[in-house]
């Protein structure tokens, strides 16, 4: 009978290189297996995940610059205009690169379901953007920067020439006729 | 309702900065048109202290400058001025109060101090200033049936009689004070009257009136008491009398003047100047006699006489008192382009005195041709001798003072001729004036090029220098020449202008904007000889620049004249007469030629110039041009039809009745004027669309009904084509003065309320909007796009429009208003509104005061300007500015930049004559390449910085 503890290091089975002792060849196919299942599942699920927050990353900067633009007062000056414009070019610059902004966040071979959780980050990403950006826009309204009032458009109303024209003297009493 | 429409001198914006105080405007004071005069002495100061209607004044002699004037109040006029020793100048008049016309009587010091005056009783409707008389404590002055006597010094009254009720018919004309009494003489009944009066209380003598026997009296013919008060000298009914009362007798002694007067001559009326021994007629043709009195029963006969004056000439009689109680007479003539005078001394009993030499004072214009008043002025000579200074009134209210040629050295002047100055006081009686830009040279182009960069001072330096060196090397004529040149070059901004004033003394200015000075004058005779001075319509201006004509049409009632004169030299380029009346001259709105519309009483309508193609563009707008006659009475409009004959003929189409017992006044808004915009944007930006209506006829009247009722203030708002009326308004209780202003769609007018804490000058202001149908919404807006306004649907029918809605306020303003003004700009974008509620926070609470006058609102700064008739403005090229021209008794003019000068940067120390402020407008000096430079220089940083951040990102990204 073979002793418990004792181990041939010169026994290979036929092998090229022994195991190291302990080594199973069973457990380590068995163990190797679950692990990359469960790491290829995690970093889906991360990427996902900073899709999210990427997402939401308009609403969480949404109040600093409500709060910045009313800091900036309504009053139609170099540091209002400024801050208005940057508060409107953000968002648009942001939405119109929204692919761009998720493309770390792209997996080729994620799955249907995967692809539409992106889908629905993005789709979030641009519409907090444009809702960010009808915030300044409201700002640019209270300015009177938008041309949606009807004294916008007074210039196409033109000062009507008169078809008629008259003139007037004094006289010292009625003309008899 | 918020806005309130302000273009009034007093409420301009910001008016100026302190060092800016006479660059940007000018005032001119005048006294008006000459009616009396004294000549007077303070220490070595010799004056003229001379009254018009408006103002008494002291006069230099040496230089013509004004050393003092008091403007009358309002309605207060002065018929006569008495010189009264070393006390100073009693000036009579007459002062309309409450209606009622009285008497007044002031004393003003040589130094122009008033010392007192006194208002006497209501003289009636016949308006004669007060006779006086003057002893060393007492003044009496008499109007209508009363006398009244003030102390010499405080003017404090003394007593006052009034003729009793019986004798409510008399008209005192005549005061005689002589040992203790004071006789008042006067008409009673067509019979001379007396009434002797203590002369310490005004007691009456028993006899109380007393009629005096003799001739029937010329109804206001003058009773002339010689100046020892021992006789009394008028003019029978029949004028072929001269009248004779010793004073102190019960009789009038009558002399036939056919006795006394050469052949074929006679008189016309008794002359006021009191003569010693003497009395002084006009005769019936243009002479004039002096007649000897005799002394005590001695005859009276002819001690001179002066023959009419040559046909183109005129002549003017005036008489002094001098040595030893006589008089100097003085006759001066303007014949034949000269202005000659005679003197002669009359004794104290006007014995016979021979006339002087004929000597030269001067050249003769054809204003003195026209007529003239003088006053002379006798004064001793070193050597003994009498001399004379003559101040002379011309037909076109020119006063100027001549004197010998010789004297004229030595009083300083030029010698000019024996004129040593000369006065424009037909300037205070400006009726009508346009501005228009002096043609612009491209002078400021030479200078810019020569102009150092960046602010290098030595070339400049150089250039200054040289330029003194230049101007020290020319000679007088040549530097007034250059002066002169100068003067009439315009500029690129067009604030070089040139005021065409239009007078009622016949007369034409031209005045340069910036300074003030006279270009020239030009007097319009009389249409015919012996007629009336014409009055002047216009001026009218053609054509623009260099090429621009101003029209002047001249009526008398019986002849018009239309004179063509060039703007900026004042030469005659053409004059067209006519027999017949003119009832209308206008500019017909539009015409590219600047034609004028003439109508004449018989409706006939012609056009000048009478060309051909004047014609045509009449007949090609006949249906669309209208005219409007306002009396006091009505309004009458009328339009113009072809006539059956050929040629064009007006049509009555309306007629509008104004109230009964009122006076009017009259207000359009130019058809010039621009227009920017046609809505009114309220704080909301919603938009309110103006009704703009350039053929508005504004009526204010004041009405004072008969029978105790309120007087009350009429406002008319009438299309002056169609005759409707679209607004009117009744204040109740209120009265003049009242003023009027129509803007493109705001009339404001003020007039004084009688509240209850008293009178308050109140201003209304209306604002004219229209219910339109073009869409109001954006989306609508832009759907439609910008209107046609070639499309008749676009335009303003006055037969289609609807009728505007008017939003009125009152306001309490808290200075009576003479006249408001609108400011013009070239393309009507600058404001012309200070509105009260133009925040955009919201609508500012209705404030029944407009509160006081900002001081720094005041744009006539330290000047006074007196008596504002009218206010005319004009644009420049630059849109901010416009200048406001003020005339009345004084002109003033400025520049106003309603909205500031948002067009004009801060200015640069430039380089330019003295009589030129350094425009302060976007002139060479700004630096333009240097704005384009910054500009270019931002965008290559941006293109650059952006250029690596990006490449920096990258580095970034692959690091």
């Amino acid at each position: 009978m073979p002793r418990r503890w004792a181990v041939d290091l010169a026994d290979c089975s036929g092998k090229d290189l022994c195991d190291p002792p302990g080594y199973s060849e069973t457990y380590r196919e068995e163990h190797d297996t679950k692990l990359t299942e469960k790491r290829s599942f995690d970093m889906a699920a991360l990427k996902l995940k900073k899709a999210k927050e990427t997402a939401w990353a308009p609403a969480k900067s949404f109040m600093m610059t409500a709060f910045m633009l009313w800091m900036s007062g309504s009053g139609v000056h170099p540091f209002s205009i400024m801050m208005t414009g940057y508060a409107v070019y953000n968002p648009i610059n942001s939405a119109l690169n929204v692919n761009k902004q998720f493309k770390p966040f792209a997996d080729p071979k994620a799955d249907a379901t995967m692809r539409g959780a992106l889908l629905m980050a993005k789709a979030t990403f641009v519409v907090l953007n444009l809702l960010a950006m009808s915030g300044a826009l409201y700002k640019m309204n209270t300015m009177g920067l938008l041309p949606n009032t009807p004294s916008d458009w007074a210039s196409f109303l033109v000062v009507p020439p008169p078809v008629q024209v008259s003139t007037g003297s004094q006289i010292s009493a009625p003309l008899a006729h | 309702m918020s806005g309130v429409a302000f273009a009034l001198l007093a409420l301009a914006p910001p008016a100026l900065f302190e060092d800016q105080a006479g660059k940007f405007d000018w005032a001119r004071e005048n006294v008006g048109s000459v009616g009396a005069a004294v000549f007077r002495s303070v220490g070595s100061q010799r004056l003229a202290v001379v009254a018009s209607e408006a103002a008494v004044a002291g006069i230099d002699l040496r230089t013509g400058g004004t050393a003092w004037r008091r403007v009358l109040p309002e309605g207060e006029s002065v018929g006569g001025l008495l010189a009264l020793g070393s006390s100073g100048v009693l000036s009579t008049g007459v002062a309309h109060r409450d209606g009622r016309a009285h008497g007044s009587v002031r004393l003003f010091s040589d130094s122009g101090a008033l010392l007192w005056d006194a208002v006497l009783d209501a003289v009636g409707d016949a308006a004669a200033p007060p006779v006086t008389a003057a002893t060393d404590v007492a003044i009496y002055a008499a109007s209508a049936t009363s006398v009244l006597a003030l102390h010499a010094a405080t003017g404090k009254e003394l007593w006052r009689w009034t003729a009793p009720a019986d004798k409510a018919g008399l008209r005192v004309a005549a005061l005689v004070p002589q040992g203790g009494e004071v006789r008042a003489y006067g008409v009673l009944d067509g019979r001379l009257a007396v009434a002797t009066l203590g002369a310490s209380d005004g007691a009456p003598a028993s006899k109380g009136v007393e009629l005096i026997k003799g001739e029937a009296l010329l109804g206001g013919a003058p009773l002339v008491a010689v100046p020892d008060g021992s006789r009394l000298v008028s003019l029978s009914a029949d004028k072929a009398k001269l009248v004779v009362h010793a004073v102190g007798s019960g009789k009038a002694e009558a002399h036939p003047l056919a006795a006394l007067l050469p052949a074929g001559a006679a008189a016309e009326a008794l002359s006021p100047t009191p003569l010693p021994g003497g009395a002084l007629l006009s005769l019936a043709g243009g002479g004039s006699a002096v007649v000897a009195l005799g002394k005590g029963s001695a005859p009276a006969r002819l001690a001179k006489h002066v023959a009419p004056a040559a046909a183109g000439g005129a002549q003017a009689l005036a008489a002094a008192e001098w040595k030893e109680g006589g008089a100097l007479l003085a006759l001066a003539r303007a014949e034949a382009g000269a202005l000659t005078l005679q003197t002669c001394e009359l004794a104290a009993d006007s014995a016979a005195c021979e006339w002087s030499a004929a000597e030269p004072l001067g050249e003769a214009d054809g204003e003195l041709g026209a007529g003239f008043a003088a006053w002379v002025g006798p004064y001793a000579r070193k050597d003994g001798s009498t001399g004379a200074r003559l101040l002379v009134r011309s037909a076109g209210d020119a006063l100027a003072l001549h004197v010998r040629a010789a004297a004229a050295a030595a009083e300083g002047g030029k010698g000019e001729g024996g004129r040593l100055w000369v006065r424009e006081e037909a300037l205070a009686s400006v009726s009508g004036a346009e501005l228009l830009p002096l043609p612009a040279i491209a002078i400021d182009r030479g200078a810019a090029e020569q102009r150092p960069f960046f602010g290098f001072a030595l070339p400049a330096v150089a250039d200054g220098i040289k330029s003194r060196l230049e101007a020290l090397q020319r000679s007088a004529a040549e530097a007034e020449a250059e002066a002169k040149r100068l003067l009439l070059l315009g500029d690129a901004y067009g604030s070089r202008q040139v005021v065409v004033a239009a007078t009622a003394a016949s007369k034409l200015f031209g005045l340069h904007s910036s300074t003030g000075a006279v270009l020239w004058s030009r007097h319009v005779p009389p249409l015919a000889p012996g007629a009336p001075p014409p009055l002047l319509r216009g001026p009218f201006v053609s054509g623009s620049g260099a090429t621009a004509l101003v029209h002047v049409v001249a009526t008398d009632g019986g002849r018009w004249a239309v004179l063509t004169v060039g703007p900026f030299d004042g030469s005659l380029v053409g004059e067209r007469r006519e027999e017949g009346e003119l009832v209308h001259a206008a500019q017909l709105p539009g015409s590219a030629a600047g034609t004028l519309l003439l109508v004449d009483a018989s409706l006939g309508a012609t056009t000048h110039p009478a060309t051909p193609a004047a014609g045509a563009e009449l007949a090609s707008r006949l249906s669309t041009t209208f005219f409007h006659l306002v009396s006091p009475s009505q309004v009458q409009g009328f339009g113009l039809v072809a006539a059956a004959g050929g040629g064009v003929r007006a049509s009555a189409r309306w007629s509008v009745a104004l109230p009964p017992a009122a006076s009017s006044r009259t207000a359009y808004f130019s058809h010039r004027a621009a227009v920017h915009s046609a809505v009114r944007t309220k704080g909301d930006r919603s938009v309110l669309h103006k009704y703009i209506n350039r053929n508005v006829l504004a009526v204010g009247s004041e009405v004072k009904p008969a029978g105790g009722e309120a007087p009350y203030v009429q406002l008319l708002l009438l299309d002056s084509v169609s005759g409707r009326r679209l607004h009117s308004a009744r204040h109740s209780n209120c009265a003049g003065p009242l003023s009027l202003l129509l803007g493109e769609n705001t009339l404001l007018y003020s007039y004084r309320a009688e509240g209850r804490d008293g009178p308050q000058t109140t201003l209304t202001a209306a604002e004219l909007y229209v219910n339109s149908s073009v869409a109001s919404g954006v989306l609508s807006l832009l759907a439609m796009g910008p209107l046609d306004p070639s499309l008749r649907k676009n335009q303003f029918d006055a037969f289609a429009a609807p009728p505007p809605l008017v939003l009125s306020q009152s306001y309490a303003f808290p200075t009576s208003i003479a006249a408001m003004g609108l400011t013009l700009t070239q393309k009507g974008i600058t404001p012309k509104q200070m509105s009260a509620a133009d925040k955009e926070e919201g609508l500012v609470p209705y404030s029944p005061s407009l509160g006081g006058i900002n001081a720094l609102q005041v744009v006539s700064h330290r000047h006074t300007v007196a008596r504002p008739r009218a206010i005319v403005a004009a644009p420049t090229v630059l849109e901010s500015t416009s200048l406001v021209f003020s005339y009345g008794l004084d002109l003033f003019l400025t520049r106003a930049a309603p909205a500031r000068t948002f067009d004009q940067p801060p200015p640069r120390v430039t380089r330019r004559p003295p009589p030129f402020p350094p425009p302060r407008q976007l002139n060479e000096d700004f630096n333009k390449l240097g704005l384009l430079g910054a500009c270019l220089g931002m965008l290559v940083a941006t293109v650059a910085t952006s250029m690596y951040s990006a490449r920096r990102d990258l580095n970034a990204a692959w690091a």
